[in-house]
């Protein structure tokens, strides 16, 4: 790609731009955002291409790592932390973080989507980074710790720290859920 | 297993990373005993299920056709602009291209400082060269051995008796020799205005380089002047850093003494 070969670019691109795309939208929740953040990881790549240094990690990483680092430049100008107790009902940034078309039509399944969606858009950057790392793009800790440009442990003891805080933001949502469960089983035998 | 133990690995247990199979086995069985570490256990996998599901259903989300059609006509922009100025870069090119980092910018320029300001300070030091076109002795220089030190009484040589002057002496100089006056040649170190003076040490006689007695610049007889030769205390000889044998302190030195047409002393040798 650096020698001006476009279709190095575009074999690159469709391997690398989806995961790059996942994980602006589950830092961001904005379709928007992750476009512009997306491709700009790109030019980056194409301007500054020679600055990559193999022996330091891998191409993953250092996308990842420019996208990280573009989103954080981005999110000191715009706010995109999503109350939990956000139920107005109206269009979000955060409803773009839905595929259009879910493989399960099972409401519960539904419900506990955009219960943990909410919940990951409301952790604070640090916590949120490993989270959507480690689960949701499922990297290794030493991968993700190249990302984020740490520690492993480091890596651990957020991703620990960030599941306790999701397990408290959940469980009023949890505890909801059961409760209309018992509810329409009422109504089954009504 | 206890439940600060539990706590630590019931991250990985819930997420099924690899780990050891008995610690495994150990944990899942305290979560089955323990009711508040049974209650933290579901809620790990209430969580990563959860996680997994959204992971999952967002598998299938890609950013739009049309962002690759802009990266790509982007890039042809720029190799179209690049070919125009500049030849193709090729990746080993490009590695060689690297900016210099910026410490080793930052030592470049501290040692072209200091190498400036050493040639800045060396440049205003008086050199000694221009008094006598000898180096001068300082008074802090290493001196020789004590037996490898000139002894100006061991080495007294027979000279000519001085004519001594009638009128007396000032701080211990005597007049003994009133030489002609100079021509009004141009001389610029005591040494020529020696010789331009035709008063030189003899084959006989050793003296030590011209010691300057005037701060500023070096002895110029430009206005003309004479060499005057005296004797001194022998302790003279050490106020101008030289050694001196104090088994002769009692007796004198002979020194020429280079003396300005204003009357004043310029500069100084001792003869022996």
């Amino acid at each position: 790609m650096l020698s001006g070969d476009e279709d190095a670019l575009a074999t690159l691109y469709r391997r690398r731009h989806a995961g790059i795309y996942r994980f602006t939208l589950q830092m961001s929740g904005s379709p928007a955002l992750s476009e512009d953040v997306t491709q700009e990881v790109f030019m980056i790549l194409m301007r500054d291409g020679m600055s990559y240094d193999a022996a330091r990690g891998s191409l993953s990483a250092f996308l990842f790592g420019v996208a990280r680092n573009l989103m954080r430049q981005r999110q000191g100008r715009e706010q995109f932390y999503v109350s939990m107790d956000d139920d107005s009902g109206e269009g979000t940034v955060a409803d773009g973080f839905r595929a259009e078309h879910s493989p399960l039509d099972e409401l519960s399944r539904g419900e506990t989507i955009d219960s943990v969606r909410r919940a990951v858009l409301s952790l604070p950057q640090r916590y949120r980074e490993v989270v959507v790392l480690c689960e949701l793009q499922e990297m290794s800790y030493a991968e993700a710790a190249s990302v984020l440009d740490c520690a492993i442990g480091t890596v651990r003891s957020r991703l620990h720290r960030a599941r306790a805080m999701l397990i408290e933001k959940m469980r009023p949502a949890r505890e909801a859920q059961s409760i209309a469960e018992g509810v329409k089983q009422a109504r089954c035998f009504a | 297993m206890n439940c600060e133990r539990f706590q630590t690995v019931v991250n990985d247990l819930a997420r099924e990373q690899m780990m050891d199979a008995g610690a495994r086995n150990d944990a899942l069985t305290h979560a089955q005993e323990c009711e508040p570490c049974a209650s933290r256990w579901e809620d790990e996998r209430s969580l990563s299920a959860g996680l997994w599901s959204l992971s999952e259903d967002m598998k299938s989300l890609v950013a739009p056709p049309r962002l690759e059609a802009q990266i790509l006509q982007a890039f042809r922009e720029r190799k179209g602009g690049a070919s125009r100025l500049t030849p193709v870069v090729t990746p080993i090119q490009v590695q060689t291209r690297r900016p210099l980092p910026r410490y080793w910018v930052a030592a470049i320029a501290a040692l072209l400082l200091v190498v400036f300001g050493i040639f800045v300070v060396r440049g205003r030091v008086p050199s000694q060269n221009a008094i006598d076109g000898t180096p001068a002795v300082p008074s802090n220089a290493k001196q020789p051995a004590e037996d490898q030190r000139p002894d100006f009484a061991a080495k007294e040589k027979s000279v000519p008796s001085p004519i001594e002057d009638a009128r007396p002496g000032v701080d211990g100089f005597q007049r003994i020799v009133n030489p002609p006056r100079t021509n009004r040649g141009r001389h610029t170190n005591a040494q020529d205005s020696a010789a331009a003076l035709g008063v030189d040490v003899k084959k006989d006689e050793v003296a030590t380089a011209f010691f300057p007695l005037t701060y500023g610049s070096p002895p110029n007889l430009q206005e003309g002047g004479q060499l005057m030769r005296v004797e001194l205390p022998r302790d003279a000889v050490a106020r101008f850093g030289l050694p001196v044998n104090m088994d002769r302190s009692n007796q004198r030195v002979k020194a020429d003494v280079l003396v300005g047409s204003d009357g004043l002393a310029q500069a100084i040798r001792f003869v022996h």
